[in-house]
């Protein structure tokens, strides 16, 4: 019945297909960059379609990949043509050990191999003869070993080199690169290997800007080497679960740090005393540490703190008084903490707030009495919160509210025509199982809405009328069992969209399909469990930019799919059934 | 850039018939691309030539290349099948009263060897 | 048709092409060449010489441009590139900045 009670595991599902959905396919990793330049650059059919006409650079550069084994050699062309072809070859996909052959000596500068499929070692030889001329390679996701990184010391102005999810390169590869003094930007997400004894080389790092070790859990008593990079300015250490109190000491003389985000580490109060000097810090993240409020008063003095995040710190109130002090901040998220009401009053003054998060706090409609003076405030997030309607008429002179996200509240129909003045309102989430066509019919006034979210909701055809308000929306998620094939007839002229989901709605049928068809910008489509057969697939014939297709407890199989993947849908690179 | 045309009855062409096709006319070393419409005549065509080469339209021969075939001035450029990128070769009419042969040089740029560097744009 | 809407491009073995000046204007270093007024003698005849660009490669630059004022009016077809020419045309597309 209705999707309300899955409905956290399915936002996880519709995240990873939207944000991981091709590296599940082809990478090991979970980077978001294939969906992404997918989206930013249509492919050429596409851009064909748009009337867009391609440069005759560009159709050549196309030749050539297409053709690529008519050529040995790229080294007698200008590097940046080489550069061009490169690029293309691999956003095609056409690049292979065989192919990168032809790039041998070509001073190319930039080589992003990002979760590229079937990097290793053999590719290190072409990758380093680009020599003096490399200044930033991408081999994240790769199979590189420390081996393959001595090819890099003759790349001696390299400026960026990132080696994220590269679980074969341990402290010897460090070493060897350790000469690479150029360097500003350093990447090495989620390394098993790296541990302090390796993290010597960074002392000679000494133009390091960035340095990223998200996930490096062996990497205790190794920020020690990191005390004369005084140009660093950014510094990841998420999800390092072995950072403690004496790693923070060494970082308290690094005066140009900008941003520290050391989320799900053992840092206590104690360690955050040695982040007080630090003038320029103006995003800290600490999700997740062992912190109490009292680490308030050393974040305090912290004059250019502007985004602080305290997520599931287990924040009581007691001591919460110290956030008043922090009235600079334009991002704050207080999400699941131990805070009520009483906490919201010290937020009072905090008026330069353009964002803030209270995610399953335990506040309701009397403290929302605070936030009616946070006039700048774009984006609230109140999820899973006592809120109810009576609190909503604290918010509906907040002018500036993009996105506001409502779900698992106490907010029901009658609530919603205080939000009627919101006219900013992007995005709103209102996967509540109490709201019902009248809640949607108040709303009609949001006219610049682009992500409307009625998941749980009670939403039936006669509701529907309502969306055609909503001509700008992006994305649309109703779920909540009560549509027919007659209510989709109101969402097939909202010609944005590019996300749709209508699960969970049992009676829809392969009409629904036909009614769609011309929803040409759509990237994701999820019509699970419904009526919904492979005879209905061929209405989605048009939607060139599908990306993710999802047809779960439906009569479908994944051979359907995969025929319509091969003959209409090239850009289709997620579906289920699987 | 672009120039729209007015048409006899006053109303405008759209380019989009205006330039629905282009040919290319060629005489010894040199190609003329004539842009052009199916329905017009292979005189209108002639006409536009005698602008760019200074020659009455009478001392003009066109001929399909590829057919062979001499183009008649009171035809189309449909009934002919002359088409998009067409190559239509232009002679002209000598001293003596007679037309010229055909005279389309080719250049030998692409049987010459190709090894040679490209780098030197 | 006017003669002055016309230039005549010139190949490096002396082939040339007359074409409209519109079409000619889709290569944004044409286009510098024949809108700045004085720094490029040769084109206040209507004549651009290209000592580099060889006759083929030439005249298929000379489609392209017209293929591009086809398309860019709504008729999209394919513009057809041979093998063996796609590496010196993307030379000259370089140089011409097409």
């Amino acid at each position: 019945m209705g999707g309300a009670c899955s409905r956290k595991s399915d936002q996880r599902d519709n995240e990873e297909i939207l944000h991981r959905g091709v590296s599940r396919k082809y990478c090991k990793s979970g980077s978001s960059k294939w969906l992404a330049t997918s989206f930013s650059r249509p492919a050429i059919d596409i851009q064909l379609g748009r009337g867009n006409c391609p440069p005759l650079m560009d159709l050549c550069i196309r030749k050539i990949c297409e053709d690529i084994d008519r050529y040995n050699t790229f080294s007698t062309l200008p590097r940046d043509i080489s550069q061009q072809i490169f690029n293309e070859l691999v956003y095609s996909q056409r690049l292979t050990d065989v192919s990168l052959k032809a790039f041998r000596d070509c001073a190319i500068q930039d080589l992003y191999l990002g979760e590229y499929p079937g990097v290793n070692d053999s590719w290190m030889d072409v990758i380093s003869s680009q020599g003096p001329s490399l200044l930033s390679v991408d081999l994240s996701g790769s199979e590189v070993t420390d081996t393959g990184l001595l090819h890099l010391k003759d790349c001696t102005n390299l400026l960026a080199l990132n080696f994220d999810y590269c679980d074969q390169i341990s402290d010897r590869g460090l070493e060897l690169i350790s000469g690479l003094s150029d360097l500003t930007s350093l990447s090495f997400r989620r390394n098993n290997a790296i541990t302090a004894k390796g993290m010597n080389a960074f002392t000679n790092l000494v133009n390091l800007v960035k340095l990223d070790l998200e996930r490096c859990p062996e990497i205790h008593g190794g920020l020690i080497n990191l005390k004369g990079l005084s140009k660093l300015e950014s510094l990841n250490l998420k999800c390092c679960n072995c950072i403690t109190d004496d790693d923070m000491k060494p970082l308290s003389g690094l005066t140009n740090l900008k941003a520290l985000q050391i989320s799900c580490s053992k840092v206590t109060n104690v360690g955050i005393t040695f982040l007080k000097g630090l003038p320029k810090l103006s995003l800290l993240n600490l999700e997740g540490c062992r912190v109490t409020a009292a680490c308030l008063d050393s974040l305090s003095a912290l004059a250019a703190l502007l985004y602080l995040n305290l997520n599931r710190c287990k924040l009581p109130d007691d001591g919460c008084e110290n956030l008043s002090r922090f009235r600079n901040l334009k991002v704050l998220n207080l999400g699941f903490n131990d805070i009520t009401d009483a906490c919201l009053v010290h937020l009072k003054g905090l008026t330069n707030l353009e964002s803030l998060n209270l995610d399953s706090c335990r506040i309701g409609d009397e403290g929302l009495v605070n936030l009616t003076g946070l006039r700048h405030l774009k984006c609230l997030e109140l999820s899973d919160t006592e809120v109810g309607s009576s609190g909503l008429r604290h918010l509906s002179g907040l002018a500036n509210l993009e996105s506001l996200n409502l779900s698992f509240t106490a907010v029901d129909d009658g609530g919603l025509r205080k939000l009627s003045g919101l006219s900013s309102l992007k995005s709103l989430n209102l996967d509540v199982r109490q709201i019902s066509d009248a809640g949607l019919a108040a709303l009609t006034s949001l006219t610049g809405l682009t992500h409307l979210d009625l998941f749980g909701a009670r939403i039936t055809d006669g509701g529907t009328n309502h969306l055609r308000n909503f001509k700008n929306l992006r994305s649309l998620e109703i779920c909540g069992g009560g549509l027919t094939d007659t209510g989709v007839k109101n969402i097939k002229n909202l010609s944005y969209l590019r996300l749709l989901n209508l699960s969970q709605n049992s009676n829809l049928t392969d009409k629904t399909l036909e009614l769609i068809s011309g929803l040409t910008e759509l990237v994701s489509l999820n019509v699970s469990n419904s009526r919904i057969t492979s005879v209905g697939l061929r209405h989605l014939k048009t939607l060139k930019n599908m990306k993710s297709l999802t047809l779960e407890g439906c009569k479908v199989t994944a051979n359907d799919i995969k025929r319509l993947q091969s003959t209409d849908l090239p850009n289709l690179v997620s579906f289920r059934p699987e | 850039m672009v120039s729209f045309k007015r048409n006899i009855d006053g109303k405008y062409k759209g380019f989009k018939i205006h330039r629905a096709m282009y040919i290319r006319v060629k005489r010894s070393k040199t190609t003329y691309f004539i842009r052009c419409d199916p329905t017009e005549t292979v005189l209108d065509i002639k006409e536009k030539l005698q602008v760019l080469i200074d020659q009455p339209v009478n001392n003009q021969r066109l001929i399909l290349v590829g057919t062979g075939e001499v183009l008649e001035d009171s035809k189309t450029l449909a009934d002919h099948k002359v088409e998009n990128d067409s190559v239509v070769a232009l002679t002209l009419r000598k001293d003596d009263n007679e037309f010229e042969e055909v005279d389309i040089v080719r250049p030998n740029d692409f049987c010459q060897s190709r090894d040679a560097d490209t780098g030197n744009w | 048709m006017k003669k002055e809407d016309m230039v005549k491009l010139i190949s490096a073995e002396g082939f040339e092409f007359v074409i409209d000046k519109d079409a000619a204007m889709v290569s944004q270093t044409i286009y510098n060449m024949l809108t700045s007024p004085g720094s490029f003698a040769e084109t206040q005849h209507g004549e651009v010489t290209f000592p580099e660009i060889s006759t083929t490669i030439l005249e298929k630059i000379c489609k392209y441009f017209y293929w591009h004022l086809q398309f860019a009016s709504g008729k999209e077809t394919e513009f057809p590139i041979e093998p063996e020419l796609t590496l010196e045309l993307m030379m000259a597309a370089n140089y011409l900045h097409t």
